[in-house]
């Protein structure tokens, strides 16, 4: 009690009053400092038995907990679906709007359009060669649209290696900032200072890969990805890419490290662990997650369907039907299966109980047999072992049907060639056809069909299966035109060499194959679940395929946009929690001037009274 | 970059004012393209549709396309037509019997206007469309009829019409002049004879019976000879004057004439086509005899002839599913017993282009004759391997049925099966013969029923019966055989012109009507009449008649006059004109669907460009006031 005590109270008063001012000021210099969290002094009252005074506790720097775990979590969130969509745009302009010049619907309108006039005037050179150049212009998107893929893919590729780079030294800094955090004699400016340098690195790192923040009581953070790999426990783990060079269609994830074509992207933990996170499916969000999925889901998925466009031209230019042999009693019939190469196949069509059914047959070592998209049985066989390993193969798995190497008498050199396929004689499993479907070996002589679009070195395309990579897989940047019909286009027309260039035998059979010819996507649907299975005529499968891919696109741009919004609602959430409101500093400055000098009042007061005192 | 590392970053209430006015710039992007989205991913929902109706109409340009093109043929084609059919009634009136002219004028003057008109058939016939030749069929890049010097004068070695027509007269007149018959007398027999069994000349075919006079009916003479007649005179009475007796013949051409003679009494004015009556039969005999050689004689420079260019007109212009025919020439010309296949070294082929090679009107190169129990089916001679039918074999299961196959005797006699029917063929029985044509072989097999026959069925009664019931049912079967493997001109060339209908407009130079304009005007171009006497204008009488016959309007219905030609070409166009209206109509249709879908209506962008300028407006002025407002202001 007493003066002193009064002029104690005054003073720390006048030091709080200090200390608030720095913070205040503190507070309004940085309003617009991004990532600055709103700092208040903590004061309270002490009583002891001779004085009460306000003394500092330390400065309260406003954080939630809930709400900064929310943020992170919608910024890994949105940065992956931002980085997806912004490849995704620019796949968008590479297809192009349906009936813009250069998309794929009207450059193969043009080349139907073109047979059609050519099934007209085939003896006009004019539009023989219009038909050639067409088909060239085919190819060509085909192959421009592929190296487009490619090419984003190539990219991606090398925007994770430098977004593993920044990562590495964003999480280089934390594991600084974390250890000066430790340092708990800190004074409170410089301490929350860290802090707010901790939640900046905290959510840049977010960015590039989805974190889980563990905010420690005493300020450090420990980051783990949503999957629990530890990305920062005290020291931080290194990530690592390895990138595979060029990457072509061919070059695809594979879980067999030995296998795997594309980059690999690994983590080290501090105690020496590596990790493949791909192979273990660890990133889920932030710009890797982003870049990893489209590299290797989405990319590759629109590669597909190019793939199967280009598989579907040149099947449908250059298969030829041949319909078996009807046996003589009307019940089966006979195949000769010496022309079927690995790739092509047979169908047998027949009726079980009155419902029609179709079963495809592939030459291919594999073994598959499934239900396609369509309904249609597919099984795969050897053929390399003539007609009757074929029968072996193919026992019991169709009920009704006999399926067996034919066997005349007196036998004949090509029996073990031709394969018979006979209903059950009680009528109820009937053979309708059988067709044997070969690719073209030449231009003349072998038929209508015609090996207009072929693969690298002017092969033909059997769509072999058995290959390392199938012959399908990246075909789209294979396919050209057969050097042989740009050289001399009259081959459109002439099955055989000197034949009169005013038969429309081709031309008319290629019209018909390409409106007729029905293709299903995709092996089988259950190896695939998620996979857009396209199934039709070639016109139908290109349709499909803009339609998925401007539907994939519009919903990625609708999703960034969403999640942008998400992320702006929760920015101005947190501007109101964290941020600083210059009026409301104003104020409080207003106040802090009044009470200090208040304060500094009562101590001239008390310094009067003192003097009045000791000039008594 | 989603985490802000910049000062004073863009607080929400600015950004919703930058996505105005981006909503702003795509509207006027929308109001300047007119289009709803520049991008592929803004069609949204609107995608399919457009991607449908795109394709849609894209495959109706390419049918308009083809439907621009065939009109384009059809019109020529249809004026070529109409000039084919002025041209066919020009030349049936251009020459008529008797019509001489005054000083013979019409002699001189119809072979080189003949020779005029075909020239222009044959360019009319080798017209082309931008390089495509329309009267070949599918063959379309190589002129389809020979160049007129070539047709007629022949070309490099090659013979050409004259010189076939030259031969064949040759082989038809015979050694002497009197179309290759004989007449011998013995007594009071005149016999009246073939000199062999061969194509050329005349035959014998009826001879008539008026009192006085026995004659025999045409009866196959002694081998090496053909038919005969004999007229054998009575002795008492003897024939009466004027009393005719008429020789009917058939002309190589398969025309007829006659030759009347007729009696007057010794010391009567002879006259043209009489003989006298003697005072025995003996010297009657004698008298006809030397009528008849005299009379052979004029028929065969007169008639004979004309006929003989018209049928080596019929060899050398050949139908489809004919060969080219030349006399052969061995052992002399004179007396030729055969026709043998032209090759094309040695003779100018008129029409190379697309030909049926089995025809059913000849059907298919084949003969069925009948006689009691049996049935023969011969090749006709030469048999071609390019034309017609070629007999394989036949098989018959049955016992009482018997089908021996024998070849020709020489390459240029046809093969032929003998169908021997016994009274007991059964129900089941089963006659398969086998025929190979250009292209493949078929099996045309007739069962035998008890009950009224259907289609491959004969039925069966006694041995003659059955075996005419068997020819009629073998005729019909090979008839449709050769109709289903013949086709039609038309369907040789096609153009789609829209999802299901397609427009056959094919036409081939070998087409009845165009083949008997060529056949017709050839002939007539190549004859001449030198000295204008009566027995050139016999000649003149019997090509002018020949002619009009082959250009008759009476063959305005058979299939490939030139009548029907023009039919099926207005037949063409119209169903070209009705799918060229269903693609405007419904190409319009779908433009109107595809505009409702991607252009933007102007008045609602107008509109929303509006209301969004006001807001826009408000914003702003909103957004000044507030950042008045600031306590440091006041301060």
């Amino acid at each position: 009690m007493g003066l002193v005590s009064s002029l104690n109270n005054a003073v720390t008063g006048l030091r709080i009053n200090q200390d608030s001012l720095t913070v205040v000021s503190r507070n309004i210099a940085n309003s617009g400092t991004p990532g600055y969290h709103r700092q208040s002094l903590n004061v309270v009252d002490h009583n002891d038995a001779t004085s009460s005074y306000a003394r500092s506790e330390g400065v309260q720097r406003a954080f939630n907990t809930t709400l900064q775990t929310y943020y992170t979590r919608q910024v890994s969130d949105t940065a992956s679906s931002s980085v997806q969509a912004g490849y995704l745009e620019r796949l968008q302009t590479f297809l192009g709007k349906p009936g813009s010049v250069g998309s794929l619907d009207t450059v193969f309108q043009e080349l139907q359009n073109a047979l059609q006039g050519l099934s007209t005037s085939p003896d006009d050179y004019t539009v023989r060669s219009q038909v050639v150049s067409r088909a060239q212009t085919m190819a060509q998107t085909l192959n421009q649209l592929s190296g487009d893929i490619q090419g984003m893919r190539q990219e991606a590729e090398g925007q994770i290696a430098a977004s593993v780079h920044s990562l590495n030294g964003m999480l280089s800094s934390l594991e600084e900032v974390n250890l000066r955090l430790l340092d708990l004699g800190m004074e409170d400016a410089g301490r929350t200072a860290l802090l707010d340098q901790r939640d900046r690195l905290v959510s840049q790192v977010a960015e590039k890969i989805d974190v889980r923040a563990d905010y420690r009581v005493d300020g450090t953070v420990a980051l783990m990805t949503r999957s629990g790999v530890g990305l920062l426990d005290g020291r931080a783990s290194v990530f690592s890419f390895e990138s595979a060079g060029n990457l072509a269609a061919t070059s695809e994830f594979d879980y067999d490290p030995d296998l795997t074509k594309v980059g690999k992207l690994t983590i080290t933990t501090p105690s020496g662990l590596t990790l493949d996170l791909v192979q273990q499916g660890v990133v889920q969000g932030g710009e890797l997650g982003g870049l990893l999925t489209l590299r290797d889901k989405t990319l590759v998925e629109a590669q597909a369907q190019l793939d199967e466009i280009a598989a579907g031209l040149a099947q449908a230019f250059g298969t030829v039907q041949t319909p078996g042999t009807e046996l003589a009693g009307g019940n089966g019939f006979d195949l000769d299966i010496s022309g079927i190469k690995p790739g092509n196949d047979f169908l047998i069509n027949y009726t079980e109980n009155g419902v029609a059914r179709q079963v495809r047959v592939v030459n291919t070592q594999q073994d598959i047999d499934y239900k396609d998209a369509s309904g249609v049985r597919v099984i795969g066989v050897d053929m390399s072992g003539g007609a009757a390993a074929v029968a072996t193969q193919l026992e019991g798995l169709v009920p009704g049907l006999t399926i067996a190497q034919r066997i005349s008498t007196p036998a004949q050199s090509d029996d073990a060639k031709v394969l018979r396929i006979v209903g059950d004689s009680s009528g109820a499993t009937g053979v309708t056809s059988l067709i044997a479907r070969t690719t073209s070996t030449a231009e003349q002589g072998a038929g209508l069909a015609l090996n207009l679009f072929v693969d690298a070195g002017n092969s033909g395309f059997t769509n072999n299966l058995d290959g390392t990579p199938p012959q399908k897989l990246g075909f789209a940047a294979r396919i050209s035109v057969n050097t042989a019909i740009i050289a001399d286009n009259r081959l459109l027309v002439q099955t055989s060499a000197g034949g009169t260039l005013g038969d429309s035998a081709r031309p008319d059979y290629l019209v018909k194959q390409l409106a007729q010819m029905q293709f299903v996507s995709g092996g089988n649907p259950d190896a695939n679940p998620a996979r857009f299975q396209l199934s039709g005529n070639l016109s139908e499968i290109i349709s499909q395929t803009i339609g998925f891919q401007g539907n994939n696109i519009g919903a990625a741009l609708s999703k960034r946009d969403d999640r942008q919004l998400t992320l702006d609602t929760l920015v101005q959430q947190m501007d109101a929690e964290y941020g600083v409101n210059v009026d409301e500093e104003m104020s409080r400055l207003i106040q802090l001037q009044n009470a200090y000098a208040a304060n500094a009042r009562v101590v001239s007061i008390v310094q009067e009274l003192l003097d009045t005192l000791f000039n008594v | 970059m989603i985490v802000n590392r910049s000062m004073f970053p863009l607080q929400t209430g600015f950004s919703v004012i930058s996505n105005m006015q981006s909503r702003m710039a795509d509207l006027q992007l929308q109001l300047g393209t007119g289009e709803k989205s520049s991008t592929l991913a803004g069609m949204g929902r609107d995608l399919p549709l457009s991607l449908s109706v795109r394709s849609r109409l894209a495959r109706i340009e390419g049918y308009s396309a083809n439907i621009d093109m065939v009109n384009l043929r059809l019109s020529f084609l249809n004026n070529t037509v109409n000039r084919f059919e002025a041209l066919e009634a020009e030349a049936r009136t251009s020459a008529a019997q008797g019509q001489y002219g005054t000083g013979n004028i019409n002699l001189a003057t119809v072979p080189d206007l003949s020779k005029a008109r075909l020239d222009e058939i044959v360019t009319l016939l080798n017209s082309e469309v931008a390089g495509r030749y329309l009267f070949g069929g599918s063959k379309t890049d190589a002129q389809p009829v020979a160049s007129v010097s070539a047709l007629l004068d022949g070309q490099s070695g090659r013979a050409g019409f004259k010189t076939v027509a030259a031969e064949r007269q040759v082989a038809d007149l015979g050694i002497d002049g009197r179309g290759r018959l004989e007449t011998e007398r013995t007594d009071a027999t005149v016999r009246l004879s073939e000199d062999g069994v061969h194509p050329f000349g005349m035959k014998v075919s009826t001879v008539s019976n008026p009192p006085g006079v026995s004659v025999g009916q045409p009866h196959p003479g002694a081998a090496p000879l053909g038919k005969q007649v004999t007229v054998t005179f009575e002795e008492s009475p003897q024939i009466t004057a004027g009393s005719a007796i008429t020789i009917g013949l058939v002309l190589p051409d398969g025309t007829e004439t006659q030759i009347s003679l007729s009696a007057v009494n010794a010391g009567d004015a002879a006259g043209p086509d009489t003989f006298s009556i003697g005072g025995s039969a003996d010297e009657t005999a004698e008298s006809f005899n030397q009528a008849l050689r005299s009379k052979l004689l004029e028929v065969g420079s007169s008639t004979l002839k004309a006929a003989s260019t018209f049928a080596a007109a019929e060899n050398f212009f050949n139908s489809a599913g004919e060969p080219v025919l030349r006399v052969n020439d061995d052992p002399s010309l004179a007396e030729a017993t055969s026709l043998r296949l032209a090759t094309p070294s040695d003779t100018v082929m008129w029409y190379g282009g697309e030909t049926a090679s089995v025809a059913a009107e000849g059907l298919g190169r084949l003969e069925i004759l009948q006689d009691s129990g049996n049935v023969v089916l011969s090749e006709k001679a030469p048999p071609s391997d390019n034309h017609g039918f070629r007999l394989v074999s036949a098989v018959a299961e049955s016992a009482a049925i018997a089908a021996p196959l024998t070849a020709g005797a020489t390459p240029l006699d046809g093969a032929a099966i003998s169908f021997t029917f016994a009274d007991d063929v059964s129900e089941g029985d089963k006659v398969t013969v086998r025929v190979a044509f250009p292209g493949g072989e078929r099996d045309i097999e007739l069962t035998a029923t008890n009950g009224p026959a259907g289609p491959g069925q004969f039925q069966i009664g006694t041995a003659a019966k059955t075996a005419e019931n068997f020819s009629k049912s073998l005729e019909a079967s090979l008839n449709a055989a050769a109709k289903s493997i013949e086709g039609t001109p038309r369907q040789t060339v096609s153009a789609q012109v829209d999802a299901s209908t397609r427009v056959n407009y094919g036409m081939q130079a070998d087409e009845s009507g165009l083949l008997a304009l060529m056949r017709s005007t050839a002939s007539m171009a190549i004859t001449t009449y030198p000295t204008g006497d009566a027995a050139d204008k016999a000649r003149f009488d019997g090509m002018a008649d020949r002619q009009a016959t082959l250009l008759s309007e009476n063959r305005n219905g058979e299939a490939g006059s030139i009548e029907i030609l023009a039919m099926d070409m207005g037949i063409a166009l119209s169903t070209l004109e009705s799918a060229s209206t269903r693609h405007t109509s419904y190409q319009a249709q779908l433009e109107n669907l595809l505009a409702d879908v991607e252009t933007v209506s102007e008045e609602d962008v107008a509109m929303e460009i509006l209301a969004l300028q006001t807001r826009l407006q408000a914003s702003y002025q909103v957004t000044a006031m507030v950042s008045q407002l600031s306590l440091a202001q006041f301060l």
